[in-house]
């Protein structure tokens, strides 16, 4: 009977044993995840099975500045939401052109043109990119395809700031990321 | 049973509403102002402004890094001057009726309220320092574990590729140059990385691009509203809206200067219950062309209408706008009203413009015409005083006050 009672008292204390350290375990994984997103990292040889998503078209107004001054030589773009007449949420795609040997910079919104303003006249190395390539809210993956990358340093940022956001640092690109959607991307651009 | 009942509909509906209300509140999942803050804060950091080897929930490397000083602005610092400077702006200008003004502030206030709230968090994560005694020993042990554990996840987590290098201690400015550049032996340097001033032109620019949005899709909210009151339509065209109405499309005429004489009609109703001694309803309809010359700056409006009354008296009237735009886009001037009652000249009655009444703004995608937005009270007044002169000339009806002021507007 005694023995019986003791076995019983060994059995429960290995299961509460196992589920500390089960806990234990499992809080260390845990803290493991956060530790790894909030950390900065450099990440190469991507093999990411991932198709890049079809090209925006560009408005008439863009199609015209293509026409007449070419891709531009540097860009940026903002996704964002906001609230329409209707009350309903509307997305945005904002986004600014420069083209530093024109000494011309546009703004566009949605694809309608709203400024042209002179900029100082540079010589610049052009951007590869295309900011018809980038579409509003995709991965990082899609960006990844549709720039074809294969190395980026990951930036996070405080919550504080940005929650669950992420600036991305790449072959002539930056990009910020918020829950894990592309809000921003920039080309970066060189002087000759 | 008639309380099980009541007790689940109760319980279901205290599950439904707060999650209809988290949801009403969450929107917008990706504001304006997050992906400006990004842009902001990328480029603070490729300037230096900001040192990311303090990143996270302010956990501090082991490496020391330049603090941000205290009196130095963070990102939100930045955004919430912006946005000031815009509300100040706002409020100096006019170019907006009162009520948009108002909205366009209100809004811009909520949003720099909201940035105040998060601006102190950030601060403080920034500043924190490694926390001494024995919560610091087991803190940082924790953490060795995790960021251990991290980075063997971490060769699998980031699936995508493999992790080169983990835990960079200082991303500083040439860290991340290096990133941008790769193995492209060109870039020795990058353009506008990036001056702080540009920069805040830049953002400036967006926003005040931004507001300038807002205002048009308010304005067209308020003209939405505004159909309880006097219907007087399409307070605001712009210059292609106007090329494309077909019923305006000849009042559209360019001068010798290229400038435009936009020729603008609105509709007004008035109804009233008694008039001029008869009961019963009665209703008159106008149309006021509004004639702007931006040349000149001067403006002229006539409309002219007649009807029957029930007792067989033909009533007609002209009134006359006319006077300058003020720099300000403020129209000045007289009105007139000209009536006759049958063939009995009633006269000629007048006044000053309300300055207030209209307001023409222009910006470079076209001219926007804002026009007679606080009319109301200002068309009764004058039907009234065009009663009480009708009343008076009639016979037999010599004294106004017989007949109440019972117009109303419809």
């Amino acid at each position: 009977m005694k023995t019986k009672k003791r076995a019983g008292y060994c059995l429960g204390g290995a299961v509460v044993f196992l589920l500390i350290v089960g806990c234990i375990l499992i809080g260390v994984g845990l803290l493991g995840v956060k530790e790894f997103k909030d950390i900065p990292r450099l990440v190469t040889g991507f093999s990411f099975d991932q198709t890049a998503p079809p090209p925006v078209d560009y408005s008439s107004a863009q199609t015209r500045m293509i026409q007449e001054y070419g891709y531009p030589e540097g860009f940026y773009i903002l996704f964002f939401q906001r609230e329409g007449i209707d009350g309903d949420v509307e997305e945005v795609r904002y986004e600014e052109w420069n083209y530093y040997s024109q000494k011309v910079s546009v703004a566009f919104e949605n694809g309608e043109q709203l400024e042209l303003s002179e900029i100082p006249l540079e010589t610049v190395l052009p951007t590869p990119y295309q900011p018809g390539s980038f579409s509003a809210f995709v991965t990082r993956e899609q960006v990844a395809a549709s720039a074809g990358l294969d190395e980026w340093l990951i930036l996070p940022v405080e919550k504080e700031l940005v929650p669950d956001a992420d600036l991305y640092y790449a072959e002539g690109l930056t990009f910020g990321l918020q829950n894990e959607r592309l809000v921003y991307i920039e080309t970066m651009v060189g002087k000759e | 049973m008639k309380k099980t009942i009541i007790f689940g509909i109760l319980a279901a509906l205290m599950i439904i509403l707060p999650l209809h209300s988290v949801r009403a509140a969450e929107k917008i999942d990706y504001s304006f102002e997050n992906s400006v803050l990004l842009m902001i804060s990328n480029h603070m950091r490729l300037n230096g402004d900001v040192e990311s080897a303090n990143v996270g929930n302010g956990h501090l490397l082991s490496v020391p890094v330049k603090q941000l000083a205290q009196q130095d602005k963070n990102e939100i610092d930045i955004l919430i001057e912006l946005y000031a400077s815009q509300i100040a702006g706002l409020r100096r200008s006019g170019n907006h009726s009162p009520e948009l003004e108002d909205q366009l502030i209100n809004s811009l206030e909520d949003k720099v309220n909201d940035l105040k709230e998060r601006a102190p968090k950030l601060v403080e994560v920034r500043r924190t320092r490694r926390r001494g005694g024995l919560f610091g020993f087991f803190g940082r042990v924790a953490k060795a574990v995790g960021r251990g554990t991290g980075w063997v996840m971490g060769k699998t987590m980031e699936g995508a590729g493999k992790v080169v290098q983990f835990g960079i201690e200082e991303v500083a400015p040439r860290v991340l140059k290096k990133a941008i550049w790769g193995t492209n032996p060109l870039g020795s340097a990058l353009y506008r990385a990036v001056v702080r001033d540009l920069l805040i032109k830049r953002v400036e620019a967006v926003i005040i691009r931004q507001v300038e949005k807002r205002a048009e899709r308010a304005q067209v909210v308020l003209d939405e509203e505004e159909d309880d009151g006097i219907d007087y339509v399409a307070s605001m065209e712009t210059k292609s809206a106007i090329e494309e109405s077909e019923a305006t499309q000849d009042a559209l005429n360019e001068n010798e200067n290229g400038q435009i004489i936009v020729s603008f009609t609105g509709q007004m109703s008035f109804q009233c219950d008694q008039f001029v001694g008869q009961g019963g309803d009665s209703q008159m309809m106008g149309i006021i062309p509004v004639v702007v010359n931006f040349n000149t700056g001067a403006f002229f409006g006539e409309a002219s209408y007649s009807y029957v009354k029930d007792n067989g008296f033909t009533t007609t009237s002209t009134w006359v706008y006319q006077g300058t735009v003020s720099e300000d886009g403020v129209l000045l001037g007289t009105w007139s009203l000209t009536s006759t009652v049958e063939n009995v000249d009633v006269g000629v009655i007048g006044g000053k413009l309300d300055p207030a009444v209209g307001i023409i703004t222009e910006d470079g995608s076209g001219l926007y015409l804002y026009t007679l937005q606080d009319v109301d009270t200002e068309m009764l007044s004058i039907f009234q005083a065009e009663r009480d002169a009708i009343v008076s000339a009639l016979p037999g009806f010599s004294d106004p006050s017989e007949y109440p002021p019972t117009c109303r507007q419809r």
